[in-house]
């Protein structure tokens, strides 16, 4: 099957242009500072002919849990999902859109998401059984068209300002998502939507705490689940990337998004933009040597002074890049090699290599990077925008 | 040399066409009346303040975006351009790489030598792209090339502009242009540096190719290659007041050569700073001389015929561009607060008919007012009868004042012993809503439209209900006015007393452009609203001959920069060559954050806004221009 998901993570639409988290306020779509965010992004909608089968927006949508800014955001992505056609929005609780601090519902954190409409989390009529489900449990399944989605309330422990420093899920609700998914037949692909990462974002992040106690574990059990394949998407910390949770032999990809809106801070400003997705997901695989999930990665970056553009490895997740292919770098130099002698010219396209080679678009943005690298170590010349790959061939 | 802050990006221009893609510079373009004249093989120089579209004209002068344009205009465009565009963006680096240039004579040859190899690298990279996009164009389409032609093609320009390593491709040359321009910034601050030329001990074979001869060889080479003997190629510059100055003359001069198949165009604003000025040159000889080697395309907003209407146009096509909105430019931003509704003109013929709603306010209002009073008894209009005014009375009193008291309304209450009326504590915009003042605040420039406009379209207001609120409106309006002087307030100006003279002491004697604009805007508020009404208040200057050359340079960079708005005489002088002896006005945004009317306005000499006491000097006994003023009435009805 092939399925198609639109990722808006992390808007942070604050009260007004005094709100330093997020470029976009309240009262305007404006980026403080900045240009037309969103008018661009209904652009790039449009002169794409862009459209997906759901709208995923993993959190955050405002900053410091200010309400005109929530249903603000809330709003804005539902229009979005109007405009790509898409079924349903299905959001995750973050910890800026809950009232940690008691600052706006005191002693109901929850009550600003819960007083949304649309409804939130799934922002349609008709779900309300699972809507009740993820305020009651803290997590539901939705299921659409043959693809099931897991949406797990990572701050649902945020009921106090030192509790919403960092992610969770405990062992009962991970036990009760096992437990439901031996009731239920598997399903051709499985997503877990959560804002904080379930496990830690590696070296650009290492002092980072903020990861989702107990999700690791959580990825250990639904990736040794018969349940069929899993992917997660997750928001939260601004620094996007595709990589894998791996359990022995077994993999499941993990999208760390990129914030759409935030302006980024220090550390995530150097390796990362302001980011939209639209991932192309297929399961099964129809290529050999692939895991169970493939998808490629259309990713649009944004800055105030250049607008949209499509995104190269500055912006984190570069577009045309995705997950499904994992090998040795000598193993995609080898099979990048033989689709540049099988063309029997002297150097080809990206047009060219991905129809030779299918499973080039499959590759993380890092492997795709590495790639290259080991091609230019065996003498090729690799000609990129922004690390995206163009052209590649012989002097 | 007039300041400018090109290289310092700025929110304002996010909106620049330069980072849009061809076909989006092609789906919003509105061509300007003087279009057609860009598109004939002759060397011109466009000259416009910043915003006022020029990087958008010189990207539809490609073969590219004028392919993808779609306008009832587009198939003639596309029949008379006969030249092959090269669009050559400015590097925005420059201006930080060239600033500081070496002062011993050996290291400013070497930075010399060094920046001319940079520039010559970076036009040769915009025409590969040029014929990288030409050849990404669909096999058999009107010039697209077979990859035998690209690797042909490639092979002779590595050979000519010696890139040694790549491949015979378009993108991989390009990419070794880039390594060789990341080279050429490295030594570049080595020499500002130490003042040595690291590359002096083994000079690089490339360092003193000519961009021009080698732009005139590659195009011969391209056009026999495609079988296009003949065919003439124009390089686009944009933006080259950020280009160093002799770099900026050297083109100046090259327009000079009448190279038949080598076409300049060169975008810049009104005082680039360049040593040479525009038309000035007419009085040396042996350069190039306007009329003669070529033409000029002003892009000021000094001409209003069409302006209006551009402007219209420019909106439509962005309104056109969101299919999700079904209601017209009218219907989404309504009637401004001081234009006639269409129906009230039909019936009556005049917003000013006994019991219209203008007339009524109008009346309430001047009850408050006893200057205005006296005003009108002075030319024997009573103020219960002012309904009765026969026609031609209330044109020449009432319908002239009716803007003016309107906004004295608003914004003011009576301050009685006192100079001027007192502000109301009211700092919204709303008075300014209203599409007509909304294009006028954008002045017909693309940018401002852009900006102005682009996140009301995008608004709740505009998708679902089809009508921007007046409060949404101002905030956008707000938004507009606080960026603009966001940028002003980046651009450098000595203080007004050291630029008039440090005999008086200013209010507010503090350094930079915008609060050299501030004293003139609050010169103009001081008229509009004086105690002592007057029907046609200062609101607009003549830069005299009592203006220091100390101010000159404000001047300038106010113009360059769109704040300055140049008014042209009945000769139709336009700005070009010293801004002394001419008239200008705020920009509109400008305007609004005085709570100015939006028009003409009285000149008063520059000299004497700045004098001991600041009172007006009139140097200009022309009327203020009828036909100039901005008749919200006229554009509306």
């Amino acid at each position: 099957m092939n399925f198609k998901v639109a990722v808006m993570s992390d808007l942070h639409v604050g009260r007004d242009e005094g709100c330093r988290g997020g470029w976009m306020h309240a009262s305007s779509t404006r980026a403080t500072g900045g240009g037309d965010l969103i008018g661009g992004l209904r652009r790039i909608i449009r002169s794409h002919d862009l459209s997906t089968d759901l709208l995923f927006c993993p959190g955050d949508m405002t900053d410091q849990a200010n309400a005109p800014g929530l249903i603000r955001a809330w709003d804005l992505v539902n229009q979005i999902r109007t405009q790509l056609s898409a079924e349903l929005t299905i959001g995750a609780a973050g910890n800026h859109d809950t009232d940690s601090r008691a600052l706006v519902t005191p002693g109901d954190p929850w009550k600003m998401l819960r007083d949304l409409y649309p409804p939130f989390p799934i922002g349609a009529d008709g779900y309300s059984a699972e809507n009740d489900h993820f305020w009651a449990r803290g997590w539901c399944f939705v299921n659409f068209n043959g693809v099931r989605v897991l949406n797990l309330n990572s701050s649902r422990d945020h009921t106090t300002e030192k509790m919403a420093k960092r992610g969770h899920v405990d062992m009962a609700t991970i036990a009760d998502v096992v437990e439901w998914l031996k009731d239920h037949q598997p399903a051709a692909l499985n997503i877990l939507l959560t804002h904080h990462h379930p496990m830690k974002l590696g070296v650009v992040n290492v002092g980072d705490q903020s990861h989702m106690v107990g999700g690791e574990v959580l990825l250990e059990r639904l990736v040794g689940s018969p349940s069929g394949p899993w992917m997660t998407i997750h928001g939260h910390k601004h620094i996007p990337r595709l990589d894998y949770f791996s359990s022995g032999g077994r993999a499941l990809p993990v999208m760390a998004a990129g914030s759409l809106a935030a302006r980024l801070w220090d550390e995530a400003a150097d390796v990362a933009k302001n980011q939209f997705y639209v991932l192309d997901i297929q399961t099964p695989a129809l290529l050999p040597g692939l895991d169970d999930i493939v998808c490629k990665c259309s990713a649009w970056s944004w800055s105030p002074s250049s607008g949209w553009q499509v995104s190269g490895a500055s912006g984190g997740v570069m577009s045309g890049s995705g997950f499904g292919w994992r090998a040795q770098e000598e193993v995609y130099a080898d099979a990048l090699e033989s689709a540049l002698d099988g063309s029997e010219l002297r150097w080809i396209t990206r047009d060219e290599l991905v129809t030779r080679e299918e499973r080039y678009e499959f590759m993380t943005t890092a492997d795709q990077l590495r790639a290259h690298e080991k091609l230019r170590s065996r003498g090729l010349v690799v000609v990129e925008d922004d690390g995206r790959l163009l052209e590649f061939g012989r002097r | 040399m007039a300041n400018l802050t090109t290289t310092n990006p700025h929110h304002w221009d996010a909106y620049n066409a330069r980072s849009l893609r061809d076909e989006e510079v092609a789906a919003r373009f509105v061509p300007p009346p003087f279009f057609s004249n860009l598109l004939t093989p002759q060397h011109q120089l466009i000259v416009g303040p910043r915003g006022s579209g020029k990087t958008t004209l010189l990207r539809m002068l490609q073969r590219n975006a004028l392919a993808q344009w779609e306008h009832k205009d587009a198939n003639l465009a596309r029949s008379t351009i006969s030249f092959d565009g090269i669009f050559v963006p400015a590097d925005r680096s420059w201006g930080e790489q060239f600033r500081h240039a070496p002062t011993t004579p050996e290291a400013a040859d070497a930075f010399s030598v060094v920046a001319r190899a940079m520039f010559t690298t970076h036009v040769l990279r915009s025409l590969v792209r040029t014929l990288m996009i030409r050849g990404s164009a669909e096999p058999g389409s009107p010039g697209a090339f077979s990859r035998a032609v690209e690797e042909e093609v490639c092979e002779q320009f590595r050979r000519a502009w010696f890139v040694q390593d790549g491949m015979p491709s378009f993108k991989s040359i390009r990419q070794e242009l880039r390594l060789r321009l990341a080279t050429l910034g490295r030594t570049l601050r080595a020499v500002q540096r130490s003042g040595v030329n690291p590359l002096a001990s083994e000079e690089p074979t490339w360092i003193d190719l000519d961009f021009a001869a080698e732009v005139a060889n590659a195009a011969e080479l391209v056009n026999d290659s495609t079988d296009e003997e003949g065919r003439r190629w124009a390089l686009l510059f944009d933006e080259l007041e950020v280009a160093p100055a002799s770099i900026r003359t050297s083109l100046m001069g090259s327009l000079r050569v009448p190279d038949t198949h080598l076409v300049m165009k060169l975008a810049l604003s009104p005082y680039p700073g360049t040593t040479m000025s525009i038309s000035a040159a007419e009085d040396f000889p042996g350069i190039p001389r306007e009329g003669n080697d070529f033409d000029v395309v002003s892009l000021s907003n000094a001409h209003r015929v069409g302006v209006d209407r551009f402007g219209r146009q420019v909106l439509n096509a962005l309104v056109r561009d969101i299919p999700d909105i079904s209601a017209s430019p009218e219907q989404l931003f309504g009637q401004s607060r001081i234009t006639t509704p269409a129906a009230q003109w039909l019936v009556s013929g005049t917003a000013y008919s006994p019991g219209s709603k203008r007339m009524s306010d109008l009346a309430e209002y001047v009850r408050s007012d006893p200057s205005v009073l006296d005003y009108l008894a002075r030319h024997g209009i009573g103020v219960d009868k002012i309904g009765m005014v026969k026609p031609d009375r209330r044109a020449a009193h009432l319908r002239k004042i009716a803007p003016l008291i309107a906004l004295r309304e608003y914004y003011s209450v009576a301050a009685p012993g006192e100079v001027r009326r007192r502000f109301r504590q009211r700092k919204t915009f709303e008075f300014y809503a209203g599409l007509a003042t909304l294009l006028a605040l954008s002045e017909g420039n693309p940018r401002s439209i852009l900006y102005l406009f682009g996140p009301l379209l995008s608004s709740e207001d505009a998708l679902l209900h089809g009508n921007v609120s007046e409060s949404n409106q101002a905030k956008a309006i707000g938004d507009s006015v606080a960026s603009f002087r966001s940028l002003l307030k980046t651009i450098p100006a000595p203080t007004p007393s050291t630029m008039f003279g440090s005999q008086r002491r200013h209010k507010a004697d503090r350094r930079g452009l915008l609060n050299f604009l501030d004293h003139i805007g609050e010169f103009f508020a001081n008229a509009a609203y004086a105690t002592d009404f007057s029907p046609d208040p200062a609101g607009s200057f003549i830069v005299d001959s009592n203006t220091p050359d100390a101010a000159m340079a404000a001047i300038e960079s106010g113009v360059n920069v769109g704040a300055l708005i140049f008014v042209p005489d009945e000769d139709g002088m336009d700005l070009f060559g010293s801004a002394r002896g001419k008239r200008l006005r705020l920009s509109y945004l400008l305007a609004a954050y005085h709570r100015l009317p939006l028009r003409l306005g009285r000149a008063v000499a520059l000299s004497s806004i700045f004098e001991s006491g600041g009172g007006e000097r009139v140097v200009d006994e022309r009327p203020s221009g009828e036909d100039q003023l901005f008749d919200l009435d006229e554009v509306e009805s």
